[in-house]
């Protein structure tokens, strides 16, 4: 029995030293709920776009009230980018809404001062054709931020892609690929959080899978915000491998 | 003499089952309240029910400002499907005070919502544009859909 144990002992060290990852903390996949836990207190801010994601979570919560629990969604349809970039609020706009009160985003969030938040804009503006314009946006509500909330960790996400029937027109796929390339350098230079939705979106061409599309344009249905809410996973499991955050217990 | 006691007991007994009874028949009468629990009594409601999502109090609470504790019950449904513009909350308020206050709540949401669709969702700003806030005696409801105004007349009867 006791060199029964022995060998199984041997083999264990053996087995760890030819995969030297099992025996390093912080790169076991987590579970669904540790990594959910990483974007507890934090709020999502999109239009139309994100509105489908808050009610797939609220279909969702009705089965599971733990997913995503606590989680706040900011959402207003045809809400721009340009909007939230402002200090001030602009009449005659789509605004968001906090508490009844339409609001400009900074005043929101220093209302909320959630832990994290996750933006997805610039549909609405169309901003693949002013990438310049976009990117210019996107800092001024870094700076906004650390002005009104300075504890909240901003973190951009990718404009979703379009579909081919979509670009018939217009080439929309190159326009928002090159702006998420330009949306991902400045949250590498600025020190924000960017993640990728868009890639594990798309079909062999670029373009939206149009099995996830709702509109056959740039909105997702339950299956693309499904590989939406596995992107967010992949992003906590990732800053958890980078040593960035440890869940909870 | 025993007997006599006897039946002045059961005399008593029965009255006070039959005041209890009156009383609580007028207490439902007064307050206005069905038995129906609410998400029920708007369900029974409305000619289409499928694909609504049940949203939070949180929801209600951040989005229009409606406070938990102005209201007894609450029900906030969304169309799954969220460019549609369907949606329906329903709010039964604690008093007049409170009633006002929901009211004056919901009335704005819609005017925001409109705002937002009006130049980019023309399906759904119509359908906002053909439905209104309504009140019965402590409930209100806003209920957003191609047979909003038949909902709202079959939810309010109830109320």
């Amino acid at each position: 029995m006791k060199k029964l144990a022995v060998i199984l002992m041997l083999l264990v060290l053996a087995v760890c030293s030819v995969f030297p990852a099992c025996a390093e903390a912080g790169t076991e996949r987590l579970t669904d709920a540790q990594l959910i836990s990483y974007y507890k207190d934090a709020v999502f801010v999109g239009d139309s776009i994100t509105a489908g994601l808050l009610v797939y979570v609220r279909e969702k919560q009705e089965k599971d009230p733990h997913f995503f629990e606590g989680v706040k969604f900011l959402t207003a349809q045809s809400y721009l980018l340009y909007t939230a970039s402002r200090r001030n609020l602009l009449s005659g706009k789509a605004n968001l809404r906090y508490r009844g009160q339409e609001m400009p985003l900074c005043a929101v969030l220093k209302q909320m001062n959630p832990t994290k938040a996750l933006i997805l804009l610039g549909v609405n503006d169309y901003i693949g054709e002013e990438i310049e314009k976009g990117i210019g946006y996107d800092e001024r509500i870094l700076d906004l931020a650390a002005e009104f909330c300075p504890d909240t960790e901003i973190i951009f996400q990718s404009l979703t892609p379009v579909t081919a029937s979509f670009c018939r027109k217009k080439d929309y796929r190159t326009m928002w690929d090159r702006y998420n390339e330009a949306l991902q350098e400045m949250c590498q230079r600025r020190g924000a959080g960017y993640i990728d939705i868009a890639t594990r979106l798309k079909d062999e061409k670029g373009y939206l899978n149009k099995d996830y599309s709702n509109d056959g344009k740039y909105h997702l249905n339950d299956d693309g915000l499904k590989l939406w809410i596995d992107a967010l996973m992949d992003y906590a499991q990732a800053q958890y491998e980078l040593g960035l955050w440890t869940p909870e217990g | 003499m025993k007997n006599k006691h006897v039946f002045w007991l059961i005399g008593l007994v029965l009255l006070a089952l039959t005041l209890s009874g009156c009383q609580q028949e007028k207490t439902t009468e007064n307050t206005g309240k069905t038995a129906l629990p609410l998400r029920e009594a708007v369900e029974k409601a409305l000619t289409d029910k499928d694909g609504l999502v049940a949203y939070t109090a949180d929801d209600l609470t951040d989005l229009m400002g409606i406070l938990p504790e102005d209201y007894t019950e609450a029900l906030f449904l969304m169309g799954s499907d969220s460019l549609s513009g369907r949606e329906i909350i329903a709010v039964r308020a604690k008093d007049a005070s409170s009633l006002k206050k929901i009211t004056e709540a919901l009335n704005n949401y819609l005017t925001q919502r409109k705002q937002e669709t009006r130049n980019y969702l023309p399906d759904a700003y119509k359908l906002q544009t053909q439905t209104k806030v309504e009140t019965r005696n402590l409930t209100a409801v806003l209920i957003v859909g191609a047979h909003s105004a038949e909902e709202t007349r079959a939810f309010l009867a109830g109320e």
